[in-house]
């Protein structure tokens, strides 16, 4: 069957890329904005200069039970045998002043 | 797909991962960090990869690199780092000139496991079905390198795509935990009502896409053991696009009858979860008439599932 695969590869072309409608621009709804912290009395918000990487709003600790939708499943609960990783700090050092990244080159 | 008969067909899954070597004591990246270190090198510090002479990238036009793309939030063609290789050397980086050719994932492989004094600088991008195929070639390769925990955009915590990081359940992957992954994009000429024009191109989507149905086995195998990759029966979220948001996905009869267990079977996790196994013969398969599986499940290719 594999042989059959081969032989096809002039008929067929198999790819991982990107679906239809992607430019390869950076305008991609994947990514959230992630600048501005969630709630709070907006002390926060760009422009503040009080607001260190440490105190941007970082996602909840809390996990989401039965997930339906794009960020809760990311944060969905997983089982205890499942290894997370946490990464400290949880933002970069550098390069998110005012909680936010520099605009994509 | 812009040709007006041709059609893309999506495929089994494929899982990318960034990659560093063995001997490095990095565990994770978040997408923040991929994001100042793709986009910008050096120019903020990201730890530990301070030097992009050590990041090991795919050229412009690579399907991997442009999975990595939708998730980092860097076009393609602005990435940093090294898109090429110097044919003289084979593990020099290179952007350009006329000795750079351009990074396969082996190139990358090789750029990333060349002996450093400062392992914890390299980092790159790799498909896991390279990385398992050639792990299966020759064990050693699992000796070189190592895959790493992503944390994707608006997530807490960073995962692996495995559950843990030497699995080989992709759980992560087909729960959603873990998002870059893609599916294969399968593209061949179609007719006024979208079928394949080419017989053989026909058989090979037929093979590669009918891998949902009970009774085939055969493909299931190919895909999950022979190329490494997903099939979509064993998916519990799915994206319209690439790059979109994940959605909650669960196959649906007739066509597509769930694998969650069979997969988990194919990739050697052992034991199997309790709930994959006959209730009171957990070390036989099940049949079709045996109803031996627990409440809830239903036994499909030997194993009792439960979507």
């Amino acid at each position: 069957m594999l042989k059959k695969i081969a032989m096809a590869a002039s008929a067929l072309a198999l790819a991982f890329t990107v679906g239809c409608g992607d430019d390869g621009n950076n305008n991609n709804n994947q990514i959230p904005d992630l600048s501005r912290p969630t709630g709070g009395d907006m002390a926060g918000m760009p422009g503040n200069p009080d607001m260190t990487p440490g105190e941007c709003a970082k996602p909840s600790d809390t996990c989401v039970t039965n997930p339906t939708m794009g960020k809760d499943i990311l944060n969905g609960c997983v089982g205890n045998d499942v290894t997370k990783e946490d990464i400290t700090p949880f933002f970069p050092a550098n390069g998110y002043a005012n909680c936010q990244l520099p605009a994509a080159p | 797909m812009t040709a007006a008969n041709l059609k893309d067909f999506t495929g089994p899954i494929g899982t990318f991962a960034f990659v560093v070597p063995a001997a490095s004591p990095v565990k994770a990246i978040s997408f923040e960090q991929a994001y100042l270190l793709f986009g910008f090198g050096a120019m903020y510090n990201v730890a530990p990869w301070t030097d992009p002479s050590f990041l090991w990238i795919r050229p412009e036009l690579s399907g991997t690199k442009r999975i990595f793309s939708s998730y980092i939030g860097i076009g393609p063609a602005k990435w940093q780092g090294n898109t090429g290789h110097d044919k003289t050397t084979a593990t020099t980086g290179c952007t350009s000139g006329a000795n750079c050719a351009d990074n396969g994932s082996g190139d990358v492989f090789n750029g990333i496991t060349q002996t450093t004094t400062t392992p914890e600088k390299s980092l790159g991008i790799l498909g896991m079905d390279y990385i398992l195929t050639q792990a299966a070639k020759d064990a050693t390769v699992l000796n070189k390198l190592k895959w790493i925990a992503f944390r994707a955009a608006g997530q807490r915590y960073a995962y692996y795509p495995d559950s843990t990081p030497t699995a080989r359940d992709k759980r992560n992957v087909r729960d959603g935990h873990y998002v870059i992954w893609g599916p294969a994009h399968l593209t061949t000429k179609v007719d006024t009502n979208g079928n394949p024009t080419n017989a053989l191109a026909n058989k090979v989507l037929s093979f590669l896409r009918k891998s949902n149905t009970e009774d085939d086995t055969t493909s299931l195998q190919v895909i999950v053991q022979k190329a490494n990759l997903i099939p979509q029966c064993a998916m519990k979220v799915t994206r319209d696009l690439d790059g979109q948001d994940q959605k909650p996905y669960t196959p649906a009869a007739p066509n597509a009858l769930a694998c969650d267990c069979y997969f988990e079977k194919l990739v050697g996790v052992n034991p199997l979860p309790a709930s994959c196994l006959p209730t009171t013969t957990p070390n036989m398969p099940c049949n079709n008439t045996d109803n031996l599986c627990g409440a809830g499940t239903t036994c499909r290719r030997g194993v009792c599932e439960s979507r």
